[in-house]
């Protein structure tokens, strides 16, 4: 039987893949404005992190509202538990993305940077991470979230060979080394970005299957 | 409290068994009335075999065994019997019973030729045939073996010849009888106001009345007359001749040749006759059939009066009327009424129905009849609709109480529903509560009909009689007389024992007709069952 | 990018429809008090009732909730001794106008009880009930009325190849569907459910519920519940009754989310009495 309230469980979902297809613009659009130094991108990325605050806002009142009027039970249950953890783990997303528009602005303010270490593959595979995550949330995907989980690593891994770079390098100029420094910021953003897809993937993996991976190993 | 708990036996079980040993007592006392009147109303019907004893004394006896009992003044350890046959040859013997010491008989034969001859007078006979004297005048001796087939010929002859008397005598000459009455009314009228033209039209009819009560006089005589010459001549246990003319005879078997098969048929032919034929012999033989009618029509008419009557009156009780004293008084005298001896009813139903209602029924629509007819009443005096009703007024508490009760079994929420629906309050009681009372008022119905149909006294006071002469229902408009006086058969049971001339052959039947009281009563009221199961059916699944 | 990115297109607006128009005092309530006999029932009771919403009255035993339900359709009439004050108003007519019979109030306000009360009939004669009361006698009105009025009870698919069986015959679920039918074959405009699940099992009372969601497109709905989940999963708008006394009336996202008074709060939460 479907209820009339399952509808706004489903408005849920759909608010919810909205955030984090605004998450995943925001990230890919503020990668573009750190390869490009284009502070207009930098500046609209630091403009929509309201939208998304919006968003979870608004998602917090749904699952509120639903827990109170409507009595979940099951994977309704673990579904909107998982909807406030995923909700903020977007907003923080782009929360990380619009810090990464702030330090590409004041890089381009120095003038443009030629090496960009790691950064910019580390944010294509930060962003595949993520999308990844979003697909496993969007298709119920348990396998896609399991792969989240083992790619996670490839970013820690390009955040630590950013900040060996940097420590190998020398001979660059003081403007140029503190460009180098904002960028291992931005590298630590795009590793933050990487632990909260994998936080959604866990999410994911709790609602599909009820197990609670979070802290293991 | 310690010791008491040590025992496997709950305390107070010993009431168990006290409480089911009451309905054993009760289940017993029924079971035991039911299979008496059975066993003693079917075996009146049954033809036993017919044993010739001897006697000490010299006499020789040929007849049934009615009866055997301890002699009185017998000692109890050693107990002397005697035995009750039934001789029949009333006419003969002055007495269709005989006792005889059973010490005294020397001895019991069943000789072949015994015959048992059921008779239109004098009760039945059991004698020793000679001869069929036939009506061509060949004479067939016992000894022919074609004497059996010829004397039940001859028999059937007669029975047919007397069908025929009984409808010439009966109906054909009664309806000239009634014509006549009604003509002579009509006659005293036109002579007392003068109406010229019609007293000569009157007389005219009169004169021509009374030539077909002539001709049908002799077309009666005519029908006696050809069936009368063939006799049979016997002989009876003392050996004296006994000649019996054939039309007399209702019934003859050879109840020492029958065998099981021709019991049963002889059996079955009495039953039927007791059923659907009318009664001989001051009511001790032959039929019930007015009775059984009587009783029937008089029982379905209470019911159709007393139902709408007692449920309009607790629609009103239990409906509209407002709580309060009048209303309890009321209850309390309607409950009070079913405690009232039947008897006073009669007696009511006598004063009220009959006197003063019937009287002015008769002063207003047949003053004509009254003055006209030696004061004759119509309605005022005892007849069917005054018993149907005082027999209503006595059962309708039973209706009342039922009803009421019924009605306030309907759920509440069926009442609210209908009610909420803009049904008005009597479409609900029309539409819901009168339909999902019905079984309830029903059981009352049908315990209206038991007590009614098996009532007695009250119906002695305002219409039932012992022989009626015509039943309440017939081909002449307006076809129900419920003027007529009719035959009951609780009546019929009290006349046959109490009132009967011949009390020793009245005992049978008044098991018989208490059997077919019985009957009667169990088969209305399984039709009232069935009834209330179709209804109930309705119900079924209702979580009420 | 997946079509989800466009919100315009891909969103279905399922909120709870306050924004229905119709009239808001449709079914107004002022200054009401009620007796049973020397006992007063209800106190100082004003609410009103939006046209085409559901509106739930929710409260512990004997808070009056069921009684004031049964005065919306004059139930009560039926009880000796009752009085009132004050008014009560369905689309700005008082109930208690002496020119309006208590009939046509009932045949406006149609009424669904606790306890299935299907009559002894069948189906068929069960659902037109209503309508043969009023007079109606052709047979095409009331095919058609009976047909309707089971497809709005979602009953029809269920019963249609049954309508000359008798009623009894029916579930627990399926009967209150069709009391459900029976109370709107004659398009009444309000319609009173007291506790209309109290007595079905959780299936039923999921479709019951649903019924009562997509009843509110025609009609204006008020029911008494001893369920508070009941409540809110099916009413627009909530009215919480204490001891005959109307503590808080407010939209029931408010009621159950954040109420103002004490009372409520501790009543929806479990902590009372």
């Amino acid at each position: 039987m479907q209820r009339h309230f399952h509808d706004e469980l489903r408005q849920l979902r759909d608010d919810l893949i909205l955030m984090g297809e605004r998450a995943l613009d925001m990230t890919r659009m503020v990668l573009q404005a750190v390869e490009q130094g284009d502070d207009s991108l930098a500046l609209q990325v630091r403009g929509m992190d309201d939208r998304v605050d919006d968003l979870e806002k608004r998602v917090d009142r749904e699952i509120m509202r639903y827990l109170t009027l409507f009595g979940p039970m099951g994977s309704d249950v673990r579904l909107l538990l998982a909807a406030r953890d995923i909700g903020h783990d977007l907003e923080r997303i782009a929360d990380e993305a619009s810090v990464i528009a702030k330090r590409a602005m004041v890089i381009s303010e120095r003038g443009p940077l030629k090496d960009l270490l790691h950064v910019p593959a580390e944010g294509i595979i930060a962003c595949e991470v993520l999308r990844l995550a979003l697909d496993s949330f969007i298709e119920g995907d348990i396998a896609k979230a399991r792969l989240v989980l083992e790619r996670d690593a490839e970013i820690d891994a390009l955040n630590r060979k950013n900040y060996e770079a940097l420590f190998g390098r020398s001979g660059d100029s003081a403007k140029v080394s503190a460009s180098h420094v904002e960028l291992i910021f931005i590298s630590k953003a795009l590793e933050r970005i990487g632990d909260h897809s994998k936080n959604i993937a866990e999410q994911v993996i709790f609602i599909l299957s009820g197990e609670d991976i979070r802290h293991a190993r | 409290m310690a010791s008491s708990s040590d025992s496997n036996t709950p305390r107070g079980e010993a009431w168990v068994w006290f409480t089911g040993l009451g309905l054993i007592i009760g289940l017993g006392m029924v079971i035991g009335l039911l299979s008496l009147v059975f066993v003693n109303g079917v075996t009146v019907f049954w033809a036993p075999p017919v044993p010739v004893a001897q006697i000490d004394d010299g006499r020789t006896v040929i007849g049934q065994l009615a009866q055997r009992r301890i002699r009185a003044g017998s000692l109890a350890n050693a107990p002397q019997y005697e035995r009750q046959y039934q001789v029949g040859l009333r006419e003969l013997n002055g007495n269709s019973y005989l006792w005889v010491d059973e010490a005294k008989v020397k001895a019991e034969t069943f000789p072949a030729d015994v015959l048992g001859l059921e008779r239109v007078e004098h009760g039945p006979a059991f004698v020793r045939p000679q001869a069929l004297r036939k009506s061509d005048g060949k004479v067939i001796p016992i000894t022919d073996p074609a004497f059996e087939s010829a004397l039940q010929a001859e028999v059937s002859a007669a029975v047919v010849v007397r069908e025929k008397f009984e409808e010439i005598t009966r109906h054909r000459i009664g309806e000239v009888n009634r014509e006549m009455d009604e003509a002579r009314v009509a006659l005293r009228r036109a002579e007392d106001l003068k109406l010229a033209d019609e007293i000569p039209v009157r007389r005219r009819q009169i004169d021509g009345l009374e030539e077909r009560f002539v001709i049908l006089k002799a077309e009666a005589q005519k029908v006696v007359n050809s069936g009368a010459v063939a006799t049979l001549d016997s002989k009876d246990a003392a050996g004296r001749a006994v000649v019996i003319p054939l039309t007399q005879i209702v019934r003859a078997w050879f109840p020492n040749r029958l065998d099981t098969w021709g019991r049963t048929q002889l059996f079955a032919s009495r039953l039927g006759e007791f059923i659907f034929h009318e009664p001989r012999e001051a009511n001790t033989e032959g039929g019930l059939m007015p009775a059984i009618f009587g009783t029937l029509v008089m029982t379905v008419f209470m019911s159709l009066l007393v139902t709408p009557f007692g449920v309009i009156t607790a629609i009103y009780l239990r409906e509209y009327a407002q709580n309060g004293p009048i209303l309890r008084i009321v209850r309390i005298s309607v409950n009070n009424l079913a405690g009232v001896p039947s008897i006073v009813f009669g007696v009511f139903g006598l004063g009220f129905f009959v006197y003063v209602l019937g009287g002015s029924i008769d002063q207003l629509f047949f003053s004509d009849q009254l003055k006209y007819n030696n004061n004759t009443p119509v309605f005022g005096t005892g007849g069917l609709l005054w018993c149907s009703l005082t027999l209503a007024l006595m059962t309708l508490p039973v209706v009342i109480v039922a009803t009421e009760e019924a009605l306030s079994a309907v759920p509440r929420g069926m009442r609210e529903a209908s009610l909420a629906s803009g049904a008005s309050k009597w479409q609900t009681i029309r539409d819901i509560l009168l339909p999902a009372s019905a079984p309830g008022i029903l059981t009352g119905v049908i315990l209206a009909m038991a007590r009614g149909a098996g009532e007695v006294a009250p119906l002695m006071l305002v219409g039932v009689v012992k022989l009626a002469p015509t039943l309440p229902f017939d081909t002449v408009a307006p076809f129900l007389h419920m003027d007529r006086k009719f035959m009951h058969l609780g009546f019929h049971v009290y006349d046959l024992g109490f009132q009967s001339p011949d009390s020793d052959a009245a005992r049978p039947m008044v098991f018989a007709t208490t059997l077919l009281l019985i009957a009667l009563v169990v088969t209305l009221n399984i039709g009232a069952i069935w009834i209330r199961n179709r209804l109930r059916a309705r119900f079924k699944g209702a979580a009420f | 990018m997946p079509a989800t990115m466009n919100p315009s297109t891909s969103r279905i607006q399922v909120r709870p429809s306050t924004e229905r128009e119709g009239r808001k005092d449709y079914i107004s309530i002022r200054d009401y008090g009620f007796w049973y006999g020397q006992k007063k029932a209800l106190d100082a009771i004003s609410l009103d009732i939006p046209e085409r919403q559901v509106v739930a009255f929710i409260g512990p035993s004997g808070c009056g909730k069921s009684t004031l339900l049964r005065n919306l359709n004059r139930m009560n009439d039926l009880v000796d001794g009752i009085s009132h004050e004050g008014n009560i108003t369905i689309n700005g007519r008082s109930i208690y106008d002496p020119g309006l019979e208590v009939i046509s109030l009932r045949r406006r306000v149609g009424m669904v009880f606790q306890k299935s009360n299907p009559f002894p009939k069948s189906v068929y004669e069960n659902v037109v009930f209503a309508l043969r009361v009023m007079g109606v006698r052709d047979r095409s009105t009331l095919d058609e009325a009976c047909e309707t009025s089971l497809r709005k009870a979602a009953l029809w698919d269920e019963v249609k190849d049954r309508l000359q069986d008798s009623a009894l015959g029916l579930s627990g679920g399926q009967m209150q569907r069709l009391c459900i039918a029976r109370a709107i074959a004659n398009r009444p405009e309000i319609l009173l459910m007291d506790e209309p699940c109290s007595a079905l099992d959780p299936i039923a009372t999921g479709k019951i519920e649903e019924l009562i969601h997509e009843l509110k497109e025609q009609f204006t709905i008020v029911i008494v519940t001893h369920s508070m989940q009941q409540a809110a999963r099916v009413s627009d708008r909530t009215a919480f009754f204490y001891l005959g006394k109307q503590i808080e009336y407010d939209t029931t996202e408010k009621i159950f989310m954040n109420p103002s008074q004490a009372q409520t709060e501790a009543y929806i939460s479990g902590r009372f009495g």
